[in-house]
């Protein structure tokens, strides 16, 4: 069992070298036998789990101090890793397809590998301390894959929002980890929060590391900006599974966050599902349609999991990964027939090729939770379980609904529509079958999931999915409306398109909250640091300077001096004791007689007296 | 009448006028002269002190015979300085011969 | 001698003695000097016979007779002016050495007088000569060894000295070409 739960995360992150540096042609295949592989662990241990196993496996690297860090398997963790692990499959095996005859494909397809390795290690880990290892992780992995396209000038600058929006949110995670550690010595999941202070700030840091994580308002702006990246990337990461990991953080401390701040998540994830449709309603791209459904849709999985509990967050996962996968696969065929996925080029693109414009529709219609479609229960199970908790929620999310049948019925029409100046001829690129095949099973996907609800709440050990017949109604009700109002073809106001168009001030939020008051600190410190400091140490230099002088003034006056005057006067003297010497015999003569008669006259007056 | 201190003194002052003339002369001989009157009283001394202190001391009477003796082989070798000095550089006088000079 | 006979003897000898002496320095012939010095040091012979002390007495006489006659043949064959008919003045610093002089003449002439001298030792009245000569021979040999060896080297050195072409004995002509003084 051990080795099952290394080798989920081993196979993939030995595979992606492997894929790296095998032959061009072979890569594509070697990457999909590696996929294949590296889902055989996860199936098994999801097997294994169904059947009342759990596991754990930790290596010990800091002995003592509760740091330990591992893989574990229980309900939850099983869910995500098949999830992960189907869904990894299936967008290799496109991405097999979509890079034909891109010369640089291994580099993408060892990224994504090297990114599904990190995810199974993510929803693998057993402690806060392995979860946040994995957590960064994926975010740099996230990065990388966006800013797989070099010549797109957009990617880099998205990739790097992307990584800069996520880690300042991991400041969070960092924060609680540190604090749950202070407070209570260990950092296993399924504990209680502790109090005071500490235990906000655990509350606080983890659910606003998952709104960085999730695209939550207002840290929502990367994930448009991350759509420059390829389709496959947007595939898996942004709507299947790196996204979701801020969910999955959230299922994973529900008891950590018991109380208010899983009301704030709760709020949190309400408004943004409002604010994400509105922002879908009015892009011009088609990913950045998808993109802001997807927002939208992790919304509702805060709100799942803030009112619900595991179990209907994790369906809804489940659910809109199998179909937000499958639009963006969609999505990536229309846009190698089109070479772009402005929505204005793609017009008629849905009529040239049928089959993806099949697999659209399909998936649309599940994120649009229309019965019997998977999202439409997972969903259902959102809108009951936010009907409990709050009936502000309640309603929030209703809206939500009718503007995610609003969204995607708006690009599916755009689609289909004929356009006259379409004047490219329908090119056969290479690689279709695979993209083709894997959208197949995506939609076979969003189409059966809906049956595993009852199954995922008994793995999980949560209580049944509610389901009461009021909120089913109305969630009805407010997808017919949102479809109505679609169909009618009544466009916004210019103004409030615009509006939406900018993210809803998302950027210029963050450009004044943080870029301007981070970049004005930085110039004072500088301006601080030169007239400060450099002022202080150039006047050191310069008082040391003025030190050497005066004591330069003082040897050359004062020592100098005196020692040349000590020598002028020994010189003097000595010219004067010259004269004794005269060379005068009778000069000496008379020195002796005085000198005699000097010692003549102390001997005389010692002796005598 | 004559008595010890008398011929001291007497000697006293023969010492004095020597060393006047020893001091005073430009002259190498007559400088030399002076030292011979120096010595001359010493000798008187001494032998006063024989007549009226000591007068079997023989061995006074043999220091007066060595200084004697020492007077004249003094003046002897300084007149054979003089005379070589006197043909160095044609002159005898003692302000002239100071080559000693420090 | 009696008392009264070295009084007699003593004081006018002792008188001329220093007259003389004084008049050494005072004259401006130079044979003159010489002269003088020798009637000042013969007094003083005659001033060592009245202080019973024959042998030494006549010893100085001689000696000096000898010395002093030497000298002024030296000074005659070698001086300028030794007639001193020129007048001049050989003397310098007159006054600071009279002054070094007076006032050594002073100390010694006081330390004579104000000291408390022992009384005689009783014996006898003076050594006679053979007494010197057996002190001479006797217990003084070694010093009057040296003292013989002294003259010796002194006689050597003077002649070399003296010699015209000095140490090294170069060129008696030279010493010739150059002029002897007093011609």
């Amino acid at each position: 069992m051990d080795l099952l739960l290394w080798l989920a995360v081993l196979i993939p992150a030995l595979g992606a070298p492997a894929t790296r540096f095998v032959a061009r042609a072979s890569a594509p295949t070697v990457a999909g036998m590696v996929a294949l592989l590296a889902a055989v662990p996860s199936w098994l241990l999801l097997a294994r789990s169904s059947s009342g196993e759990q596991a754990r496996t930790t290596v010990a690297w800091l002995p003592g101090g509760g740091l330990d860090v591992g893989l574990r398997l229980d309900g939850i963790a099983a869910a995500m890793t098949a999830t992960v692990a189907t869904v990894g499959l299936v967008v290799v095996i496109y991405a097999a397809g979509y890079f034909a005859g891109d010369p640089r494909r291994r580099s993408a397809l060892a990224g994504l590998l090297g990114f599904l390795a990190a995810m199974q290690g993510l929803v693998l880990a057993d402690g806060y301390l392995a979860l946040l290892i994995f957590w960064e992780i994926v975010g740099a992995a996230s990065a990388r894959l966006i800013a797989y396209t070099r010549d797109d000038p957009a990617a880099p600058p998205a990739a790097v929002r992307a990584f800069l929006t996520t880690r300042a949110a991991d400041v969070g995670f960092y924060v609680a980890v540190l604090a749950l550690f202070t407070a209570t010595g260990s950092l296993a999941f399924g504990e209680d929060r502790p109090d005071g202070a500490l235990g906000a700030l655990v509350g606080l840091g983890l659910v606003v590391a998952a709104m960085g994580k999730s695209a939550q308002a207002p840290l929502h702006t990367w994930l448009s900006a991350a759509m420059a990246g390829p389709t496959p990337v947007s595939a898996l990461l942004h709507s299947a599974t790196m996204v979701a990991a801020g969910v999955y953080l959230l299922v994973r401390s529900h008891d950590l966050l018991l109380g208010w701040p899983l009301q704030v998540a709760g709020w949190v994830g309400a408004l943004t599902a409002v604010a994400g449709a509105a922002i879908a309603l009015a892009q011009a791209d088609l990913k950045r349609v998808l993109a802001g459904s997807t927002t939208s849709q992790l919304g509702l999985m805060f709100v799942g999991a803030a009112a619900g509990g595991p179990a209907v967050a994790l369906f809804h996962l489940v659910a809109h990964a199998a179909g937000k996968a499958g639009l963006f696969l969609a999505a990536g065929v229309f846009q190698h027939l089109r070479g772009t996925t402005d929505l204005q080029a793609l017009k008629g693109a849905g009529r040239d090729e049928r089959a993806a414009f099949a697999g659209f529709v399909v998936c649309g219609l599940s994120i649009a939770a229309v019965p019997p479609l998977a999202a439409f229960w997972s969903k259902d199970h959102v809108a009951a379980a936010a009907e409990e908790a709050d009936l502000a929620w309640f309603a929030l999310v209703l809206l939500a609904a009718a503007g995610s049948a609003a969204y995607l019925l708006r690009p599916a029409r755009m689609l289909w529509s004929a356009a006259p100046d379409s004047s490219s001829p329908d090119r056969v690129r290479a690689g279709r079958a695979p993209m083709l095949a894997a959208l197949a099973v995506m939609t076979l996907g969003a189409l059966v999931i809906g049956a595993l609800g009852a199954p995922l709440a008994r793995l999980v050990d949560a209580p049944a999915l509610p389901t009461p017949a009021l909120s089913v109604g109305l969630s009805l009700l407010a997808v017919v409306l949102g479809a109505g109002l679609a169909l009618r073809g009544a466009s916004l106001p210019a103004r409030l398109i615009d509006i939406a168009r900018r993210q809803l001030y998302g950027t210029a939020l963050l450009r004044h909250v943080v870029q301007r008051p981070v970049l004005a600190a930085a110039r004072m410190t500088e301006s601080v640091e030169r007239r400060v400091i450099d002022a202080a140490v150039d006047g050191v230099g310069r008082c040391s300077l003025s030190l050497a002088r005066v004591s330069n003034w003082i040897e050359r006056r004062g020592i100098d001096a005196a020692v040349d005057g000590l020598a002028q006067a020994t010189g003097r003297a000595g010219s004067h004791l010259r004269r004794l010497q005269s060379g005068r015999l009778y000069e000496y003569l008379r020195g002796a007689t005085i000198g005699a008669a000097a010692v003549a006259i102390l001997i005389a007056l010692t002796t005598l007296t | 009448m004559v008595s010890l201190p008398v011929v001291l003194a007497v000697a006293a002052v023969l010492f004095g006028i020597g060393l006047y003339g020893a001091l005073g002369q430009t002259n190498t001989i007559m400088v030399i002269m002076g030292v011979e009157l120096m010595l001359g009283a010493a000798m008187l001394n001494v032998v006063g002190f024989l007549r009226y202190s000591h007068p079997d001391a023989t061995s006074g009477a043999f220091f007066v015979l060595v200084v004697m003796t020492l007077m004249a082989v003094e003046a002897a070798v300084g007149f054979a300085l003089v005379i070589s000095a006197f043909r160095h550089s044609r002159t005898a006088e003692v302000d002239d011969l100071t080559e000693l000079k420090g | 001698m009696s008392d009264l006979g070295t009084a007699l003897v003593f004081w006018p000898s002792a008188a001329i003695m220093l007259v003389t002496a004084l008049y050494v320095f005072i004259t401006s012939s130079m044979a003159r000097a010489g002269l003088l010095l020798l009637a000042a040091l013969g007094i003083e012979g005659l001033i060592f016979v009245a202080l019973a002390s024959e042998f030494l007495g006549f010893l100085q006489l001689l000696m000096m007779s000898g010395e002093m006659v030497i000298m002024v043949f030296f000074m005659v064959m070698f001086m300028p002016d030794p007639g001193g008919l020129m007048g001049m003045d050989m003397t310098h610093d007159k006054r600071r050495s009279a002054a070094v002089a007076a006032a050594v003449t002073v100390a010694l002439a006081a330390v004579a007088v104000l000291t408390d001298w022992p009384a005689r030792v009783v014996g006898d009245d003076a050594p006679d000569v053979r007494a010197i000569g057996f002190e001479v021979m006797g217990r003084s040999m070694v010093t009057f060894l040296f003292a013989a060896m002294t003259i010796l080297f002194a006689m050597v050195g003077g002649v070399l000295l003296a010699k015209a072409g000095g140490r090294y004995g170069i060129g008696a002509p030279l010493g010739e070409a150059r002029g002897e003084p007093g011609d």
